[in-house]
């Protein structure tokens, strides 16, 4: 026995404590009449004692006794008990009367009144304590009053007015008052000695011994409308067999209640009969499940031994008495009653939200992907008639339910065994699942420029198609200051010429000697290979040349293998040679013979016969009446010819096709600075090379050098080659400028470029 | 065989004379077979250039006709082309000395063609700016190489010393190496079309 106030363990004949002398009592066995299942609690009296402490551990003092207290019944108490001892004055134990054993463990509070009373008190926990009033003795009021006062329970605890008139008190008085109030309701339930539960009492041996069994109502049945429902207790319930089931026992006593002690939310609704499906308006449209039999026959069983244990349904019950007890194994007993009166149908056993309506719409509607399975779509039986068709199915839905397709599909493709989704609920999602289409983000990591590229080239592919829409230029401030900087320094030096820094150079000092060593009598052939966009350009190369030419004097035949050069050569004909000197005579000395188509073949043609393949002249004039030509019949008859061209494909027709057939021909270019590294192969002075370009004037600046060579005080025309060099010179150093700070902005700015720019460069490296 | 064989066998005959033409003098016979061959080119060069000229006037026509975008361009084109031919066709009209065809190209078409060439000096410019960058070793050596070309180029670039002669080596040694790499490739390849057009391999003309 522990000592409250030391919590020293004592033996349990001891009357006070060994260490602090507290007057110790047993706390006895409460009497009432409870269910014979709680009178089968294997609980001892040792183990109440080990609770005690505990309950009682907030308790501040102990409460002295009061007088006022009524002591228990003396009448009730034997003689042998009221000795000081627990077994009297002699130390002997008495003798018992036949029939009735004595425990070990007596409880000492039969031995005095006043020391129990206040033993009592202490063991009730501070939420039994009634404000502070004592304890004990408006508990032996109410007991013993007819009418119990509402006052002397909590508020928790009181029952209404109506409740409490209909109260008939109990006997109370044959009743061990310390039973009724020491202990809490919970600990009403507790029954120490198991072996006597079938007492009509329900007290133990060691109580018989000491008073006689109860003969009033139950003590919970006088307690229970002062009781809220929950711990009221019901009329204790037969066991179906007199050996109770072993299970029983390890539920607590608060679960082991009928049904109409449970509260209203734990009450269960009433059991839906089996044949009545549940409504489908319950349940949302997403919840909505179709028949298991829409989707799979009725032949295809279900191999639950692939579901997992939240899914797999309770095995289907034999029988009504067994199912109750396999029921009760695993279910509460606020369950278990519920169950017992619903039977073990399966798809009861489902909660609602999970039930099954009669006809769904479709289930691929409902079952989200995680729950499909690809491996059974081949497999999977076809599909009821009962589908929607596509068009119903909202786009995303559709695409991945090929309804239409397999709907039509012979009932005789379905295979006897379905395979079962691992992922799929028995009669629930074992429907057939479906392959959703794969997509796949779609990363556009190209380069702005790609598309127009790719317009291009579908452009190129089909030529039929429409052209390519141009894209929209982009406005860049950067280009119109560049373009508006560029217009000022070239204008600069036109406006104000300079003459910066002119030195003549060599190609054009060697054309200028081969032409002025020409003897008047000279015929020379001048090819004007030249388009009007290179005209500012070549004109300035034709005009210095043909001045040179006119000023020896020599004749002149002009040719052209393109179209333009023909008008081209007129209007230079006209302004440099008709338009400088007299003695020049269309016809005799000069003749203009315009365009002849061919290219190669013109060319052998010019070196044939002039007049032959012309026919008539620039001018219309037929080539035989020209007297010219008469003594310059063709190339061969030519002492210089001079190319002047624009691209460098002309000069080269011109070098391949008369330099190789007539060596002893002199041949010299006038073309366009882009044209000069195509004519360095022919034009090289290195020792050892053929050389049939014995001069090349290239571009504006050999033009000016050519003027410069050719420097005639007399000649009235200005130096427009000359004059144009510094807007050249100009415009050369404004690039270089240009492209020195370009790069320097590309390198300040190489730290920040991104990704993008560089996916740029590589694409356009490639394009 | 009618379609193929023929037109091979006179392929093949053609070249065959004009090479024999080039290599053999002295040969009346030949020479004059080998200028009425060129005068046939001639002739269909000409004719090249009347089916260039129907071509342009089918297609933007038919844009001028269906209202396509762009159509008054085309309209405009070909309105001056015709006005342009008949112009210089017409009887007595002076062919291409007709004040109006001379008008018309001295103050029209060359202008419009040397404004579009000058825009390439902006173009340039630009282009210089955005493009002409040092982004790799190759581009470098490029962009090294502009800058010495164009600076020697001009006469304000040659008071800068040595770098007239580094730009005029430029052009001689490497520039001119690659081009005559070009030039032979080129030649070759023209000698084994002419083999293969001869032979019968190539028969695209056929197309």
């Amino acid at each position: 026995m522990l000592c409250p106030s030391c919590q020293t363990r004592n033996p349990i004949t001891g009357k006070y404590c060994s260490s602090c002398g507290f007057a110790l009592f047993a706390m006895p066995p409460v009497a009432v009449d409870i269910q014979p299942a709680i009178a089968q609690a294997p609980l001892t009296l040792t183990d109440i004692e080990d609770e005690l402490p505990s309950l009682e551990a907030d308790v501040p003092s102990f409460a002295e006794p009061d007088s006022t207290v009524p002591a228990p019944p003396t009448g009730a108490i034997p003689a042998f008990a009221a000795d000081a001892g627990p077994f009297g004055p002699t130390g002997q134990m008495p003798t018992l009367p036949d029939g009735i054993d004595l425990l070990d463990e007596a409880p000492p509070w039969i031995e005095t009144g006043p020391a129990q009373d206040a033993a009592v008190e202490r063991v009730l926990p501070d939420w039994l304590a009634l404000s502070d009033v004592p304890i004990f003795v408006e508990r032996v009021e109410v007991l013993s009053t007819p009418a119990p006062g509402p006052l002397l329970l909590p508020s928790w605890l009181n029952l209404p007015e109506e409740a409490a008139a209909d109260v008939e008190l109990p006997y109370v008085e044959t009743v061990p008052e310390p039973r009724a109030t020491e202990l809490p309701s919970w600990l009403l339930l507790a029954e120490p000695a198991p072996a006597q539960s079938e007492t009509v009492g329900g007290l133990p041996d060691w109580l018989e011994m000491v008073e006689p069994p109860y003969a009033g109502p139950p003590l919970d049945t006088a307690l229970q409308p002062l009781l809220p429902d929950w711990l009221t207790l019901p009329e204790p319930a037969p066991l179906p067999t007199p050996a109770a089931p072993d299970m029983r026992k390890i539920l607590p006593g608060w679960l082991d209640l009928a049904e109409p002690v449970l509260p209203d939310w734990l009450m269960l609704p009433e059991p839906i009969p089996t044949t009545e499906a549940p409504a489908s308006g319950v349940l949302p449209d997403w919840l909505s499940l179709p028949e298991p039999e829409a989707f799979f026959p009725p032949s295809a069983p279900i191999d639950e031994r692939t579901l997992p244990e939240w899914l797999s349904l309770p095995e289907p019950a034999p029988a009504p008495p067994a199912a109750v007890e396999t029921v009760s194994r695993v279910l509460p007993d606020w369950l278990a009653a519920a169950e017992e009166t619903a039977e073990p149908a399966a798809p009861k056993a489902l909660p609602d939200w999970l039930s099954l309506p009669e006809q769904s719409p479709a289930i691929e509607h409902v079952i989200p992907d995680w729950l499909l399975d690809e491996d059974i779509e081949e497999t999977a039986p076809p599909e009821p008639a009962a589908e929607p068709v596509a068009a119903e199915l909202e786009e995303p839905v559709s695409a991945v339910v090929p309804i239409a397709a397999e709907a039509q599909e012979p009932a005789s493709t379905a295979v006897e065994t379905e395979p079962v989704d691992t992922l799929a609920l028995p009669g629930i999602a074992m429907a057939r699942s479906f392959r959703a289409p794969e997509q796949f983000p779609v990363r556009h990591a190209m380069p702005a420029q790609t598309p127009d590229y790719a317009s291009v080239f579908t452009g190129i592919l089909q030529p039929d198609a429409e052209p390519p829409v141009a894209p929209t230029p982009h406005p860049s401030h950067r280009y119109t200051f560049l373009s508006f900087l560029l217009i000022i320094v070239i204008a600069f030096p036109l406006l104000v010429p300079m003459w910066i820094n002119f030195q003549p150079g060599q190609s054009a000092a060697e054309v200028f000697k081969i032409i002025q060593a020409l003897p008047p009598t000279a015929n020379v052939l001048v090819s004007f290979d030249w388009t009007a966009g290179n005209d500012d350009e070549m004109a300035p190369i034709a005009d210095a040349l043909l001045r040179h030419l006119v000023r020896r004097q020599v004749k002149i035949v002009a040719v052209s293998l393109v179209p333009e050069g023909a008008k081209l050569a007129q209007r230079t004909i006209e302004q440099s040679v008709l338009a400088s000197s007299r003695s020049y005579v269309y016809g005799q000395r000069v003749v203009n013979l315009g365009y002849l188509p061919g290219n190669e073949a013109a060319i052998q043609a010019m070196s044939v016969d002039l007049v032959r393949y012309y026919g008539v002249d620039y001018r219309g004039t037929p080539a035989k009446d020209l007297p010219l030509l008469k003594e310059f019949k063709s190339v061969k008859n030519a002492d210089l010819v001079i190319e002047l061209a624009g691209e460098p494909e002309m000069l080269q027709k011109w070098v391949t096709q008369l330099s190789a057939r007539y060596p002893g021909i002199v041949m010299v270019a006038g073309i366009s600075a882009t044209a000069r590294p195509w004519a360095e192969p022919f034009s090289s002075n290195v020792t050892g090379q053929s050389r049939q370009l014995k001069g090349v004037i290239t571009g504006i600046r050999g033009a000016a050098e050519y003027e410069w060579e050719n420097n005639d005080p007399n000649d009235p025309q200005p130096r427009v080659a000359l004059a144009a060099l510094d807007a050249q010179s100009f415009g050369g150093v404004f690039l270089v400028l240009v492209i020195v700070f370009g790069n320097l902005a590309h390198l300040l700015s190489r730290g920040s470029r991104t990704k993008g720019t560089k996916d740029l460069q590589r694409s356009s490296t490639r394009s | 065989m009618v379609r193929k064989t023929v037109p091979t066998a006179v392929a093949l005959g053609v070249g065959i004379l004009v090479l024999l033409n080039f290599f053999i003098e002295g040969s009346e016979y030949l020479h004059n077979a080998g200028e009425t061959v060129l005068q046939w080119v001639t002739i269909l060069g000409a004719f090249a250039l009347l089916l260039g000229i129907g071509n342009i006037l089918r297609v933007h026509v038919t844009r001028v006709a269906k209202a396509q975008p762009g159509w008054i361009y085309s309209f405009v084109l070909v309105t001056v082309m015709l006005f342009v031919i008949v112009m210089g066709v017409l009887p007595g009209g002076g062919g291409l000395m007709n004040p109006f065809v001379d008008w018309t190209f001295n103050y029209v078409f060359l202008p419009l063609n040397a404004t579009i060439f000058s825009l390439l000096a902006f173009f340039v410019a630009s282009a210089a700016f955005r493009a002409f960058r040092m982004r790799s070793p190759e581009a470098t050596v490029m962009v090294l190489a502009g800058v010495v070309v164009l600076a020697g180029q001009v006469p304000l670039g040659r008071l800068v010393p040595g770098l007239p002669e580094t730009s005029d080596w430029l052009l001689s040694v490497p520039a001119m190496a690659a081009v005559r790499g070009i030039l032979l490739g080129v030649a070759l390849g023209t000698i084994t079309a002419g083999l293969r057009v001869m032979s019968g391999a190539d028969k695209q003309y056929l197309d």
